[in-house]
């Protein structure tokens, strides 16, 4: 299974194994990663799986849809590398994976 | 104010016990109703003609805009962003509420937004408040060195914490939902589920560890595990979960059959010894001795825990006053001992048959750093060694 790194925004990584065809951000729930709430279930309708995704990593990562790119108008402290983990296939191709988590989800 | 917000619908919009607004395209609020002031601290006339953004505020890092938002809600009545998404309000105070927005649009006699707004302040924080003691509950449940596996009324897994993983060789994702009938041998499985009924409809919430014997687990290797269990019922809208946490006990076994082992070597080569050998505590008390010392001092004497001058070392010695000095000449040597020094001599006993016994005695201290914490007594019987006068 790919192994992503989850970084807390106080520096905390939890490394964990996350199953090929389901997301990052279930890959936190399902390993009790703090700082990803995942309110909505993974319906990009909440924002409160708001995690950055380094450069070299976005285009594996696929391109946002223009719906992430909406909702993440509610998430906090957005940067250009901002994305919703719900929204993030795991896939192969993303072992190694390191993504962090903003301050605040909501 | 419009024609149309005049009259009798200002009074019903008055009226309304939710936090109204009526914002025009521009964003500027056109009106806002007795809930909303009470819920927003602020006169009325404070805020009509004020851009929205006055008390729906964006967050630091927030892009939001709010008025391209209720445009967008109000395309979408039933999209479920207005199911999660709440705003952040400002309050006259300038404390912060957290606010479940509802937005309609009305395009005639003139284009308006009509916006509802819900306080989910308190109701957000418990929520959060849950989530975080489930996390960190969860997370000491992940940790914990015993394997917790729960189970639902149908006896399917819903939960197999990281020590389960291990102990059973099944990840987590392959066990949810599989029947716990997986981790039992083969020869249990059928019994089972009358075990878990009659603990399900019995009078005790909890069986624990220790309250019942061993049971035995079935690895995904197919090896069999000597585990101890507790169990734990909670019945949630009438339905039971159980929660089941395994100790596998497989290294406290083996721990203890390699002590009974080696204290069993120990016995052998202590009671088949030639040597009398006692060991004592530093007060001269007798903790252990062995069959060739109670063989010396003849059978049917518990000796253990008695002073070791107070043995029946002079069976037939019937001058109390000769028996009290020998005895006083023994401790006062066993306290030489305690004091670090190790003593040989000779001793010479008459047991009670009347047979004489050359002795070759000595006491050894067995120290701890500089204490000493014991003494080893040996004793040899010479006799036959020693040339007859």
């Amino acid at each position: 299974m790919p192994r992503v790194t989850y970084v807390e925004a106080n520096g905390t990584e939890h490394v964990v194994d996350v199953q090929v065809g389901t997301s990052v951000m279930q890959g936190a729930l399902n390993n009790l990663v703090p700082g990803i709430e995942g309110d909505c279930g993974g319906l990009c309708a909440c924002a409160t799986c708001h995690v950055y995704v380094p450069p070299e990593w976005a285009k594996r990562c696929g391109e946002p849809e223009e719906l992430e790119v909406n909702i993440l108008d509610f998430a906090f402290d957005v940067k250009p590398q901002s994305r919703l983990a719900c929204q993030i296939h795991v896939t192969p191709e993303l072992d190694g994976l390191v993504v962090r988590m903003p301050v605040r989800q909501y | 104010m419009t024609e149309l917000l005049s009259g009798p619908v200002l009074v019903l919009l008055d009226a309304l016990p939710e936090a109204t607004l009526i914002v025009a395209p521009d964003g500027r609020i056109r009106y806002l109703n007795r809930a909303a002031t009470e819920l927003l601290g602020h006169e009325r006339s404070d805020l009509e003609g004020e851009p929205v953004s006055r008390i729906i505020v964006a967050q630091s890092g927030q892009r939001l805009d709010v008025v391209a938002w209720f445009a967008r809600w109000a395309q979408e009545p039933h999209s479920p962003q207005l199911r999660f998404l709440t705003l952040t309000g400002r309050a006259h105070s300038g404390a912060q509420l957290r606010l479940s927005v509802r937005v309609a649009k009305l395009e005639r006699p003139e284009q308006l937004y009509l916006v509802t707004m819900r306080d989910v302040t308190a109701e957000q924080r418990e929520h959060q408040d849950v989530k975080h003691a489930f996390l960190v509950i969860s997370r000491i449940l992940a940790i914990t060195d015993d394997a917790i596996v729960n189970v639902d009324k149908d006896q399917k897994v819903t939960f197999f914490n990281r020590k389960a993983e291990e102990l059973f060789g099944y990840r987590a994702d392959e066990m949810l939902g599989q029947p716990l009938d997986r981790l039992l041998p083969q020869r249990y499985r059928a019994g089972h589920p009358r075990h878990v009924e009659s603990f399900r409809d019995g009078k005790a919430p909890s069986r624990l560890m220790g309250e019942r014997g061993e049971i035995i687990g079935l690895s995904r290797t197919g090896d069999e595990i000597p585990l101890e269990a507790s169990i734990t019922k909670v019945f949630i809208d009438g339905e039971p979960t159980f929660s089941v946490q395994l100790r596998d006990i497989r290294a406290r076994k083996a721990a203890e059959h390699a002590r009974l082992e080696s204290e069993q070597r120990f016995r052998t080569v202590f009671d088949h010894a030639m040597e009398a050998i006692a060991l004592l505590d530093p007060s001269g008390t007798v903790l252990e001795l062995n069959d060739a010392t109670r063989a010396l001092l003849g059978d049917g004497h518990d000796c253990v825990g008695r002073k070791f001058w107070a043995l029946p070392w002079w069976p037939r010695l019937a001058d109390v006053n000769e028996r009290e000095a020998r005895q006083l000449a023994m401790h006062a040597t066993i306290e030489r001992c305690v004091a670090g020094e190790q003593i040989r001599t000779r001793a010479e006993l008459v047991d009670a048959s009347g047979a004489a016994h050359v002795i070759d005695f000595s006491l050894r201290p067995v120290r701890t750093g500089n204490e000493v914490v014991a003494i080893v007594a040996e004793g040899r019987d010479i006799t036959a060694l020693v040339p007859t006068p």
